[in-house]
């Protein structure tokens, strides 16, 4: 049973990952918008330009 | 049978219905909405004509004050900016937008957010300035408006909100799984051995909580210490300190594993309510002034050359030109060109004015018709308008000193909560000091008012968001309170019971009606013209229209033109040499109008013979009489106007004599609001206006209400925005807003009696982490519920169909 706390260390530690990853996302702005993208793949020209990651305001 | 789909014809298996019409599916419904909103996709080509009015328009943005506030510098070099472009409305323009960088080679990255109508531009500062860029939008039809920076900071503080709340869901989650061990106990699960470990897991994920995510409450309540008052944030704060030092007690010495589910459910539950309750409208303003509504800049012309000029260095003295559609900045004197002023958004004149060279102007008002010259007579600062934001109202913010319903009762709990602990404390100190340190603390975490702190935002809140859809949109969710305690309710009249712009048309004729060739002549001479007044005439009499060979216009008497071999004149009565017999005939056959609506006249002869008049009125807006019928049930009904008493007979049947002020200037408004709260201490008045002269009374009243025909237009400074469509509901809304308030009062009444419930084990030192544990959310829960299904019930009951 001693292997509990290490199990939750490591689950914490998972999670907590989880986390970070979320509020990454969330700081470079990638909930901002849930509407514009949806449309934007219905535009059949191709993008102007390859630079389209998400950018920090 | 069904009927087929109004979009794609196919049979609707599972109909749709909106509006009347029946759609096979959502899919077919949305699209239909996005091809039929007022979407006109520009032509590029129209980029490359070089239109000098847009980079008048633009030309302050050259100054670095401006530059250097919207101008960011991205992480690859390229300068950032984004605007605001209110006119993109569907996905083509979305993609029209996005499309930019392709068309513009100084153009990098073009990026939208639709819902907060953003368009994100990277760009190259030496190949396109910015103000060259924002000329470039607007010559596309997308003019970009400015924002204030509170407005732009929204974002940031949504992200930082969200934030708080995922670390409190987080650390909630985690703690409540190793706290269960603990909870149920028992021989079958006997964890007893991990016990303090599970303890200072649960201390380590709770560091955050209080550190971070709860900050805000902590900030709140020690503000509100500071100041000498209490809120309803010092009983939050001080219920969580202590069940913080009480867990870390029970973990040190190893007695127990303490509250910290408690204390993270505490905080995820309130930041949750927090989130629910703030406005989702973020791309509505209810914060502007009048520097929204006048240019930034101006053509100013001297020694004959005409340069692009910041409207705030205008000198008495100076000449400036103002084209069609744009607004007069300063005080003047007309010296060249024909005026033809719309002050309905500034005094509530219904109908334009015609001015002459030599006649003095106003600033605020639209020029309609050609381009004019204005001698500039006061800066733009001293205008008889803008004095109107140097008074008082506009200096203090007044409406904060009332308060809401939580705040009021929150003095007495705290110091209620406060008496019983100390009470409890004494009663057990004598008797066995262990208990008395653990009901002591028990009664402070028991009494922490979670469900109460929930019954108003998620109340309000959810009220706020069914307002949302029927088209009222609250500056916050406390206006809900101010809604449901109003009584006397102001209406402005041009713009806010009549219709802003439209005009409805008749055309009354001499003798028989005019055949299909004469009005298409009529029209065709009228098209000629900017005059709102003959734009009327054409959209009455959408014919098919015959050249013009000449056309003249007359500022203030009428147009004469040749067209299709015949003489038009469209004008006043002298102008179309109308005889007293036909106008007496006229009025004869067709009486000023039962509404008693003021009624602007046009009459039009054809070489030389009368052919009739046009009859103007500004409509009552649709569904008006029957609310204000409805509503003078319950309140006192005012209406105050800028306007003559012309039209004062068409609403005496629902305003008493005594309250209906007509000639009434921006001041005597705001003074009337004034001395109406004075007679009636108390109770509560609700402005409802749309013009920059209700700006005053607006912001002076408890309730400024502004209704607006176009949501992203400019509207002043308000606590409500009110889609003017959604007027004919307004008396069901404050109905709905009074049904919340109830909700909310019932909701106080069971949180009172879980806190009397958990103040039972408390005091008697039995409250175990489990009991507490069970108690909070459970008390959330069904306060949330109860807040939520009686919000939907009332806004049922309203009958309102958004």
């Amino acid at each position: 049973m001693s292997v509990i706390p290490v199990l939750i260390v490591i689950g914490l530690v998972v999670a907590g990952g989880f986390l970070a990853a979320f509020l990454w996302a969330l700081n470079t702005g990638q909930f901002d918008d849930a509407t514009t993208p949806a449309w934007r793949i219905l535009n059949d020209e191709p993008p102007a330009n390859d630079d389209s990651k998400p950018a920090k305001h | 049978m069904s009927s087929p789909c109004h979009y794609c014809g196919k049979p609707a298996v599972q109909p749709v219905e909106k509006g009347g019409r029946v759609y096979c599916c959502r899919g077919c419904l949305r699209l239909e909405e996005l091809e039929s909103e007022e979407c006109a996709v520009p032509d590029w080509n129209a980029a490359s004509a070089d239109a000098t009015s847009e980079s008048v328009r633009w030309a302050h943005l050259k100054q670095a004050e401006y530059r250097d506030r919207l101008v960011r510098k991205g992480s690859d070099g390229h300068a950032v900016t984004t605007l605001f472009i209110p006119d993109m409305v569907c996905a083509s323009c979305v993609a029209f937008l996005e499309k930019l960088p392709a068309k513009n080679p100084a153009i990098h990255r073009a990026e939208v957010n639709f819902p907060r109508k953003e368009l994100r531009v990277a760009f190259d500062e030496s190949g396109l300035a910015l103000d060259a860029l924002a000329a470039l939008l607007d010559r596309l039809g997308y003019p970009p408006e400015m924002r204030n920076a509170a407005e732009a900071d929204q974002p940031k503080k949504d992200r930082q909100h969200i934030a708080r709340l995922a670390v409190a869901g987080f650390a909630f989650g985690n703690i409540m799984l190793l706290s269960f061990a603990d909870h149920l106990g028992g021989e079958e699960f006997d964890l007893s051995g991990f016990q303090g470990a599970f303890g200072w897991f649960n201390f380590a994920l709770s560091l955050p909580v209080l550190f971070y995510s709860a900050r805000g409450y902590f900030e709140s309540a020690w503000k509100a210490l500071r100041a000498g008052g209490l809120n309803m944030d010092v009983p939050i704060a001080l219920g969580m300190v202590v069940i913080f030092v009480r867990s870390v007690g029970e973990v040190l010495l190893g007695t127990g594993m303490g509250y910290f589910d408690s204390l993270a459910g505490l905080a995820f539950f309130l930041l949750i309510g927090k989130w629910y309750q703030h406005s989702t409208h973020s791309r509505l303003s209810h914060e502007r002034d009048y520097q929204s509504w006048f240019p930034i800049s101006v053509l100013r012309v001297a020694d004959g050359a005409a340069e692009p000029t910041p409207i705030s260095t205008l000198q008495a003295g100076d000449r400036i030109r103002i084209h069609h559609g744009e607004i007069v900045p300063a005080d003047g004197v007309l010296l060249e060109g024909a005026g033809q002023i719309d002050r309905s958004f500034i005094t509530g004149e219904s109908h334009p004015v015609a001015v002459r060279p030599g006649e003095p102007i106003e600033a605020g008002g639209r020029q309609l018709g050609g381009a004019i010259d204005l001698r500039v007579e006061r800066p733009v600062q001293q205008s008889a308008l803008t004095r109107l934001w140097n008074s008082d109202a506009f200096q203090k913010d007044r409406k904060g000193s009332i308060q809401d319903p939580v705040d009021r009762i929150s003095k007495h709990f705290t110091l209620a909560v406060l008496a019983i602990a100390t009470a409890t404390l004494l009663f057990w100190i004598g008797k066995d000091a262990s208990i008395a340190w653990n009901a002591f603390t028990a009664t402070l975490i028991v009494a922490c008012p979670c469900a109460l702190a929930l019954s108003l935002p998620f109340t309000y809140g959810s009220t706020l968001r069914w307002l949302g859809r029927a088209g009222a949109y609250l500056k916050n969710a406390l206006v809900v309170e101010r809604m449901a305690r109003v009584r006397d309710l102001v209406f402005d009249k041009t713009g806010t019971l009549t219709a802003a712009s439209a005009f409805e048309t008749h055309f009354q004729p001499v003798a028989e009606a005019p055949n299909f060739e004469d009005r298409g002549r009529v029209a065709a001479a009228a098209a000629s013209s900017a005059h709102p007044l003959s734009r009327a005439i054409v959209r009455l009499w959408a014919e098919d229209r015959p050249r013009v060979e000449a056309f003249d216009e007359e500022p203030g008497s009428g147009v004469a033109a040749r067209v299709a071999g015949a003489t038009v004149l469209i004008g006043t009565r002298t102008w179309a040499n109308a005889s007293d017999a036909d106008v007496a005939a006229l009025d004869t056959a067709f009486p000023t109008a039962d509404s008693g609506l003021r009624t602007t006249y046009s009459y039009v002869a054809l070489d030389g013979r009368l052919l009739g008049r046009f009859a103007f009125t500004k409509p009552v807006r649709e569904g008006i009489e029957q609310e204000l019928q409805a509503l003078a049930h319950a309140h006192r009904l005012h209406l105050i106007s800028g306007d003559s008493d012309a039209e004062r007979p068409a609403f005496a049947a629902w305003f008493a004599p005594d309250r209906m002020r007509f000639n009434m200037k921006p001041e005597d408004k705001m003074a009337y609001i004034r001395d109406l709260q004075a007679a009636h201490p108390g109770e509560l008045t609700a402005m409802i206006g749309d013009g920059l002269n209700d700006a005053g009374a607006l912001k002076e009243a408890d309730l400024g209400v502004a209704v607006v025909d176009d949501l992203y237009a400019f509207s002043p400074a308000s606590d409500l925005i009110l889609d003017a469509k959604a007027l004919k509901h307004w008396g069901a809304m404050l109905q709905f807003t009074r049904q919340a308030q109830r909700t909310v009062y019932l909701l106080f009444a069971i949180s009172f009696a879980y806190n009397l419930v958990g103040l039972y084990f408390a005091v008697q030192g039995l409250l175990t982490p489990v009991v507490a544990a069970i108690l909070m959310p459970v008390s959330s829960f069904s306060v949330v519920t109860v807040a939520l299904g009686r919000t939907r019930w009332a806004w049922a009951r309203t009958g309102i169909r958004s």
